[in-house]
């Protein structure tokens, strides 16, 4: 993945395709536990997964508002053009 | 149950990716916020979410390798489903006997006309089969064609000893007066009489047949729906007649499989035919009082009778002949002893055929693909069985056999704690464990010693191989028995000079055969529940004491003579009785390490028990001192059963500390080893004793045997009566032992004799370098390995 340094709106945009990409994998765990765990282990387990998609969800959503507030307001020191783009990942 | 792997799979798949999602989200998001100036932390916090998940899929990942490692073991899963199939049995095999009568209607497949049985005739036409049946209700006296066609297909010719025709006949009037009740007319049946008589409801190979039993609404045939009053008379009369046996075989021969299968529906209010959620008449009797009275006569009966596949599968209420609906049966199991060969096939109906060395086969359709949980009355049934097979002592070991490898896999699997529920549920568990404790115990080794020396074997193999399964410690529990009730069996073989079988073979010939390591794995595995571990201590002082006994007893005024001689001619059974008690506590070490590695793999819940375990093993073993048994013995308590150590746990221990038991292991099991490689090293030197008598002659013993002879032993195997002929002439051409290996098991046994004989014994003088040696013990393994638990 690719992110352009100082383009604020693409930093946004990558951290909700990050939103987007670990809530459905998170899905997908939910998914799958429901059918895998039995009695008391399904609830144990329902109620970690809940927990910790919950508290990715709340990360994110902060993430995303903070970078989508930057990209809104005034440039910042950080957001300097001119910097090459840089893989990372 | 069945287990499902592939669940597992997606799951771990799923927290797998879920996982490095998080992780690669959380370095996004490091950037980002980095652009815009956000706090760093939240990337950190996201990436200890991924840490989190990747635990996960890692704990997932390791009961999934246990799951499929047991499975590779050969433990496989299929046979533990199998052992918890749903208890209303359908099979072919319980058609397998009367292909006829499922297939065709006429009377050319009934093998049962030949024999002259009247009810052969229920394949004919309905009209034949009533007039048929009529001249049987008249007066015809139990001559042994009375059981209608479903019974005496089953029954053969068994004769009933006992009260006579007239009580037969009045036996099979209180059966029929229940059949009539429900159906006074015969409800379609011209001729007036009980449709249902003799137990033939259940063919559905006639037209009529089809129609009384295919028509909504029309009366099966029988007595499903008894009134009340019948019900009472016939449980009155069972009750003041119930001993007569020829009342008994009366009553049940008319009553017929499918009959009693009503009767015990509607005693316990169960619901028949198709719509099982209708509401059941009142019975309008005391169902424990007729559950009580109906299983006594019935087990009487069952004795009495051949109830065969064809009997079992007309044993149901929806009058077909290949389903058992054996659940029905579950009051009758805890109520009196049925006869054996009937609980064995009920036992194959439930458990399928087993593992045997030739029975194993795939599990009939429907029994392993999308097996649910288990209706609650089914466990019953299966629990309620298990203990009547395991209160036969005739039939526990033999039926416990087949089913070993099972259990062993179901409790390991069930263990295993996996996400799914599998294997087997705690009730049947315990069940089975029951049977398995049975089948290792005294009484069914008189009852059956062949089949119990079979169990033992095959056990002992099956824990060995299974190489130190997860099981639970009512199952520990039960492979006790087995250990004591074949403790000569056990120590014999641990502390033989010689390995291999010996002749002349007993009836323990299979326990006999059992190796030294499958003997110690299924010691180890015992011992590593803690329950009973001072009486196994006992056993093997005792095996100790037993064999200086012995040993003193056959050489009693070796010393009388004059000169002294090398060595004492009981030195070896001293060698024996210490390596006894050394294998005991070797094994009880290996316990305790697999108990430890336990402690530190395992979460806090389970380590309160492994601590009170190891708490216990080190009890055990400050009481054992290698060099005196009769100490020993005397320290041992006969031990502590599983409650005692749940209870324990429960009550006096909180968070105990293992550093203390540990140590104590480790110090004992040091001070206490004794290789087995005396033995080797005491063979040699015999036979260097033998081969140098030229120069060194051995010197005549003058002994008192333990008949009270006096008689002198020479050393010479021919002259001292240990070689009688060519097979138990151990030495070859040139007067040497042959290797032990290559010989026959009648003349390893002659050498064995040989070996321990008193002459050959008091002339070794490396004897006492060699129990000096012993004594110092062997220190090949660290003496802290066992406070590295998990190294």
């Amino acid at each position: 993945m690719t992110i352009f340094d100082g383009a604020r709106t693409t930093a946004a945009g990558a951290v909700a395709r990050t939103r987007r990409d670990i809530m459905t994998a998170l899905d997908r765990v939910a998914a799958a536990g429901a059918g895998a765990w039995d009695g008391r282990a399904a609830q144990q387990w329902a109620g970690r997964v809940r927990h910790l998609t919950a508290e990715a969800t709340a990360l994110l959503d902060r993430c995303l508002l903070v970078c989508e507030q930057a990209s809104s307001g005034p440039a910042g020191p950080s957001t300097a053009p001119g910097a090459p783009p840089r893989a990372i990942g | 149950m069945a287990f499902d792997p592939a669940r597992l799979h997606t799951l771990a798949a799923a927290v797998r990716s879920a996982g490095e999602a998080l992780h690669t989200g959380a370095r996004i998001v490091a950037h980002a916020l980095a652009q815009v100036g956000g706090p760093a932390g939240w990337a950190a916090r996201l990436a200890r979410l991924g840490d989190e998940l990747d635990a996960d899929a890692a704990m997932l990942r390791r009961r999934l390798a246990l799951a499929e490692g047991a499975d590779d073991a050969g433990r496989s899963l299929l046979p533990s489903a199998a052992i918890i199939a749903p208890a209303v049995q359908h099979s072919r095999s319980l058609l397998d006997n009367h292909p006829g009568l499922a297939t065709q209607p006429g009377p050319a497949a009934q093998p049962v006309i030949a024999t002259g049985s009247l009810h052969g005739a229920v394949i004919r036409p309905d009209s034949d089969a009533d007039a048929d049946a009529d001249a049987d209700d008249g007066a015809r006296p139990s001559d042994g064609a009375g059981p209608g066609a479903d019974t005496a297909a089953g029954f053969g010719a068994v004769p009933v000893a006992g009260g006579g025709p007239a009580a037969r006949a009045a036996g099979r009037t209180a059966a029929r007066s229940l059949l009539s009740g429900g159906s006074p007319a015969g409800a379609d049946d011209a001729a007036g009489r009980p449709a249902g008589s003799a137990g033939r409801p259940a063919r559905a190979n006639g037209a009529g047949a089809g129609r009384r039993l295919g028509s909504p609404g029309g009366h099966a045939p029988g007595g499903g729906d008894a009134p009340a009053a019948s019900l009472r008379e016939a449980v009155s009369a069972l009750r003041t007649r119930g001993r007569d046996p020829d009342f008994v075989a009366g009553f049940y021969d008319a009553l017929g499989p499918a009959g009693l299968a009503r009767l015990l529906a509607g005693v316990a209010g169960r619901s028949r035919g198709p719509m099982v959620n209708r509401p059941a008449p009142p019975s309008g009797v005391n169902r424990r009082d007729a559950e009580e009275i109906l299983g006594r006569t019935f087990a009487a009966y069952s004795r009495g009778r051949t109830l065969d596949d064809s009997w079992l599968g007309r044993f149901n209420t929806r009058g077909r002949h290949d389903r058992a609906e054996t659940v029905l049966l579950t009051p009758l199991l805890t109520a009196g002893r049925i006869d054996g060969a009937l609980l064995d096939r009920l036992g194959r109906l439930a458990f399928g055929p087993g593992s045997g060395p030739a029975v194993r086969r795939a599990p009939a359709d429907g029994q392993v693909a999308g097996v649910l949980r288990n209706a609650t009355a089914d466990r019953g049934y299966r629990v309620a069985l298990l203990a009547a097979i395991a209160g036969e002592p005739g039939l526990a070991a033999r039926f416990a056999t087949r089913y070993v490898k099972a259990v062993l896999a179901g409790a390991a699997v069930a263990d295993l704690d996996l996400p799914v529920a599998v294997g087997l549920d705690d009730a049947t568990a315990r069940a089975w464990s029951g049977l398995l404790a049975a089948a290792g115990g005294p009484a069914a080794r008189r009852a059956d010693p062949r089949g119990s020396a079979d169990f033992v074997a095959r056990l002992a193999g099956a824990v060995h191989a299974a190489d130190g399964p997860a099981l639970p410690p009512h199952l520990r529990a039960a492979f006790v028995p087995a250990l004591h009730t074949y403790l000569e069996e056990m120590y014999d073989a641990v502390t033989a000079v010689v390995p291999g079988p010996v002749s002349p073979a007993t009836t323990a010939s299979a326990a006999r055969q059992v190796p030294v390591a499958a003997w110690r794995a299924l010691l180890r595995e015992s011992l590593r529940g803690g329950a009973l571990a001072g009486m196994l201590g006992r056993d093997a002082a005792a095996y100790a004491i037993g064999v200086d006994e012995r040993v003193a007893g056959r050489t009693r005024g070796w010393n009388a003579g004059a000169g002294g001689y090398p060595s004492s001619p009981r030195a070896l059974g001293y060698l024996r009785g210490a390596r006894a008690q050394a294998f005991f506590t070797d094994a009880l070490g290996d316990a305790a390490d697999a108990v430890l590695r336990e402690h530190a793999d395992a979460g806090s819940a389970h380590r309160r028990r492994q601590a009170v375990i190891l708490d216990l093993l080190g009890t055990v073993v400050t009481s054992i001192d290698p060099t005196d048994p009769v100490a020993t013995f005397t320290h041992l308590g006969v031990g502590i059963t599983v409650d005692m150590v749940e209870a324990l746990v429960r009550q006096r221990y909180r968070d105990v500390s293992t550093t203390r038991p540990a140590w104590i292991l480790a110090r004992l099991r040091e001070a206490s080893r004794l290789g087995s490689g005396w033995a080797a090293a005491y063979e040699a030197s015999a036979r260097q004793l033998w081969a140098r008598r030229g120069e060194d002659p051995l010197r005549p013993i003058t002994v008192t045997d333990s008949d009270g002879r006096r008689r002198v032993y020479t050393g010479d195997p021919r002259v001292d009566g240990y070689i009688t002929g060519p097979t138990t002439d151990f030495l070859d051409a040139t007067g040497d032992p042959r290797p032990s290996a290559a010989m026959t098991p009648a003349q390893r046994g002659a050498y064995l004799a040989w070996l321990e004989s008193p002459a050959l014994v008091a002339n070794n003088d490396r004897l006492p370098v060699l129990a000096g040696a012993a004594a110092l013990g062997e220190t090949r393994v660290p003496p802290d390995e066992a406070l590295r638990p998990s190294g």
